[in-house]
């Protein structure tokens, strides 16, 4: 095959048994690969009613098809699995190196099966593979494990670990590779932890092979130079990373300020990229492929904030900052790392601490639930305390080690949560975007902004400049993002790639690498074939059209200070012409034409 | 009128904030005003040939132009106006 | 005038698009990533990165050990060129570079070392950062001698 491999590796923890077995060119011609293919076999092999953290679940390590060749900003891959925190389906996507270094050992993808009876790690090089034991090194941070496993296999390995959250089940727990990029969201981290799988170490020497490697060089090309010539992709966020966006979504008044409270931050810029880019940053850092270099390496160099490492995104400055009404970027950095070393996603742990500050404000916690330390909106020490407690899954951090639903809901009180289907939401107000309200409340893996990215349109302006605060459109802008970022997943592209090119770029390269003729549409059906299965699978774990939905906070209480002052989502007049326009009932059910038409027929008839 | 600029425009214009006084009737004369005072490195920012271009953002009171009337809407002397140059992120 | 491949690791953000297309350059039927000339060694830690390749030394220690001549000079160049008949693939050319920047591949049976891509060097090309610049020998250290310079002037300026 082009482009894939053709070999899927299924490592049996239980059993240790490790076997290969072949791509189906079939399946990965409509699922493409990562995200779509690793959805595909979850569907085909998961019950969706078993208990995450069982040996029942399967975690699935996919790159796409893209991944390891010089197509701009491609080298990312995907963790499937049953998710903790929501129960839904997770697929975490990550950069970095390891991607393509899987796809260099040989592999498309590899299943994770069952449970080790004591603490491994997988070492792949090449056709060699073998569990080995981790006893030594269960416990250890992320850094220490990366640098612990290349001394014991090869300095050049790539390395996907957890830390001690992903050892100890906390819900929220992240897989880190080469130290700093995470598969963050979800809690794919803890479902490796309950597997007693500490690490999968990969080192390849062979090739990804291409269909036509002429037509692949034009296409490459003009993508390269899109994205390359475009003022974001080419300079802005090189310059910048993506915490420039804190002054932009503060100055439209939709920055969610103590736990979506409020929407503006008067002294945001503190936490902002510009303050980043002037203080802290060291210098700017790429993944494999890329043409952009978002990421940041940062520091801080003295005080009891010091500390070195990647970071941060704008999700996490906003959710350590704004989110948790704290302006001190030096805190905003020490937690981040924290997350980093530990194994956390950031948004759902800043989250967690700012819904719990907001119950402590509200008297519904008090010192004697949080250990003695006053966890008031502001506090940048009681805030980067509560990372280590959560990891640790001490004291109070037994309750934060939930993530937020769980969490607000022993104190019966579930409506301080931000979160949709029990995930986190990111840092865009649905009350001063309207769009994004819509985006988060039909995501798959709940709330998330890159499921449907469209504040591009409804604040960057980019490719075209909608209303932020209109909702007519706003569905089907929705599904068109929805649809595309499935199949730019599925591929094992960037979500970034899109600031400079579209499905056209993708498509083109995509056939070139492959050899397989994708039109656009098809790319697009691709990925609406993607997002139906993820919502197929989804019903069968019990979700319906009535978790479809934002915290009550949202559709009620008015943003209440700055330029979005009176507003609040209006989801309930946007869902139904969303399920209309995606051919489902109007209980959210794809139609049976629906299905046929994605040529989802025998996922269907399973769900009867 | 208050006119804060971020990212680059800061290190173009020298300042993050600034107090504008000069009498200006719509958006577009004072974003012709801002590219003589300040010259190459924020006008190239700012335009894409002869329009002003679409990865800028320009926000007044909190509002993209786009979203009320473009270049030609009439500012008030009260009015906050933000300018960023091209930025995104997610 | 001779032209030379300077690394500016300031510059680089380790994203290893010269490695892809080094590796694409010289087979671009697939990638193969350890075939590249170009490597950028990462420290996860410190977040560093720095590519390496050939410098096409003047004193050559590749091309003083080789026993067949299979390794030469061109003088218009200056590259150090590796002609695959005259090799016995002895490899005593990877053993003698210091930067180990000559390797030998047993799949393709060839030494795989810097050509310059006959003067157009697609590392050079797809550098995002222009960590990477092919330039006149004599200028090839200007940008590091004129940012130096900088801080002299800001001294000077500063105290008049």
């Amino acid at each position: 095959m082009f482009g894939w491999i053709g070999t899927i590796l299924r490592v049996n923890l239980t059993t240790g048994a490790i076997t290969r077995e072949s791509l189906s060119p079939e399946l990965a011609k409509e699922f493409i690969g990562a995200r779509g293919l690793g959805a595909k076999i979850l569907f085909d092999e998961v019950d969706p009613g078993i208990d995450a953290l069982s040996p029942e679940n399967k975690l699935i390590f996919a790159p796409g098809p893209m991944t390891g060749t010089f197509a701009p900003s491609s080298g990312r891959y995907d963790v499937v699995t049953k998710s903790p925190l929501t129960g839904a389906i997770a697929a975490s996507n990550s950069g970095g190196a390891f991607g393509p270094e899987l796809k260099f050992a040989g592999y498309d993808m590899v299943i994770f099966e069952g449970k080790a009876a004591t603490p491994v790690y997988l070492w792949i090089h090449d056709n060699q593979v073998e569990l080995r034991d981790a006893s030594a090194i269960w416990g250890k941070q992320v850094p220490e494990t990366t640098e612990a496993l290349q001394a014991a296999t090869h300095e050049d390995a790539k390395v996907a670990c957890i830390g001690p959250a992903g050892e100890r089940g906390v819900l929220f727990a992240s897989i880190m590779n080469e130290m700093h990029r995470a598969a963050g969201r979800s809690g794919v981290g803890a479902v490796m932890g309950s597997k007693n799988l500490k690490a999968f170490v990969v080192m390849g020497s062979g090739a990804v092979k291409i269909a036509e490697p002429e037509t692949f060089e034009t296409a490459m090309w003009k993508a390269r130079n899109k994205i390359m010539e475009h003022p974001v992709g080419g300079t802005g966020l090189k310059a910048y990373g993506t915490d420039v966006l804190v002054n932009i979504l503060n100055e439209i008044g939709s920055l969610p300020t103590r736990n979506f409270r409020d929407g503006y931050f008067p002294t945001a810029d503190k936490v902002g990229g510009e303050t980043l880019s002037a203080k802290r940053l060291v210098r700017p850092k790429a993944c494999f492929s890329c043409v952009i270099s978002c990421g940041r390496v940062s520091q801080v160099t003295g005080g009891k904030f010091a500390g070195r490492g990647e970071g941060p995104e704008y999700e996490t400055a906003w959710g350590f900052g704004p989110d948790c009404g704290i302006d001190n970027l030096d805190a905003v950095l020490k937690a981040n790392f924290l997350c980093n070393e530990y194994g956390l996603d950031t948004i759902t742990m800043a989250s967690t601490i700012a819904c719990a500050m907001d119950l402590f404000e509200s008297g519904i916690i008090t010192t004697e639930d949080t250990d003695g330390v006053a966890l008031t909106f502001g506090n940048a020490d009681a805030m980067v305390e509560m990372v280590t407690k959560t990891a640790l899954r001490e004291g109070f951090g037994e309750k934060l080690a939930l993530g937020s639903y769980r969490m607000a809901d022993s104190y019966d009180h579930p409506e301080f949560s931000m979160t949709c289907k029990k995930q986190e939401m990111p840092a865009y107000d649905p009350r001063g975007v309207q769009g994004i309200g819509l985006n988060y409340a039909t995501g798959n893996r709940g709330g998330c902004h890159v499921r449907g990215y469209t504040i591009s349109v409804e604040v960057l302006g980019n490719p075209v400049k909608m209303d932020k605060d209109a909702i007519e459109g706003k569905a089907e802008l929705d599904i068109t993002f929805q649809n595309l970022t499935a199949a730019l997943d599925s591929t094992g592209s960037c979500l970034f790639a899109t600031f400079g090119i579209g499905g056209d770029e993708l498509a083109e390269m995509l056939s070139a690498v492959t050899g397989i003729p994708y039109s656009t549409e098809d790319f697009m059906k691709a990925g609406e074939r993607v997002w139906n299965l993820e919502r197929l699978w989804n019903l069968k774990v019990g979700y319906t059209s009535a978790d479809d939905t934002l915290p009550e906070r949202l559709l009620t209480e008015p943003i209440k200070t700055g330029p979005s002052k009176g507003k609040v989502s209006l989801l309930p007049q946007m869902l139904p012409e969303y399920y209309s326009l995606r051919g489902w009932d109007s209980t959210g059910i794809p139609t049976p034409q629906k299905l046929e038409a994605l040529g989802l027929q025998a996922e269907a008839a399973s769900l009867a | 009128m208050q006119i804060r600029f971020f990212a680059s425009f800061r290190d173009v214009v020298g300042a993050n904030e600034l107090k504008w006084t000069r009498p200006t009737t719509t958006l577009r004369v004072l974003v012709n005003d801002l590219c003589a005072q300040y010259g190459i490195g924020f006008s190239r920012w700012m335009f894409d040939g002869d329009e002003v271009a679409s990865w800028i953002i320009i926000l007044v009171n909190g509002r993209d132009y786009r979203d009320i009337g473009g270049l030609d809407i009439t500012l008030q002397p009260d009015d906050v106006v933000c300018f960023f140059p091209p930025v995104a992120g997610g | 005038m001779a032209k030379v491949l300077m690394i500016h690791p300031d510059k680089c953000t380790g994203c290893r698009n010269c490695e892809l297309a080094c590796a694409f350059s010289h087979d671009s039927s697939q990638f193969r990533l350890r075939t590249t000339r170009v490597h950028v060694y990462i420290w996860d830690r410190e977040g560093f990165s720095v590519p390496m390749m050939c410098q096409q030394c003047e004193d050559a220690a590749c091309l003083a050990v080789c026993p067949t001549g299979a390794l030469q000079r061109n003088t218009e160049t200056s590259v150090v060129e590796w002609d695959s008949n005259r090799c016995i693939r002895c490899r005593m050319c990877t053993l003698a570079c210091p930067f180990g920047c000559a390797v030998y591949d047993a799949e393709s049976s060839a030494i795989l070392k810097c050509d310059l891509c006959e003067g157009e060097p697609a590392c050079v090309e797809a550098c995002p950062n222009k960590a990477l610049e092919y330039v006149d020998d004599t200028v090839a250290t200007y940008s590091r001698k004129k940012a130096f310079s900088a801080k002299f002037k800001d001294a000077f300026q500063e105290s008049h």
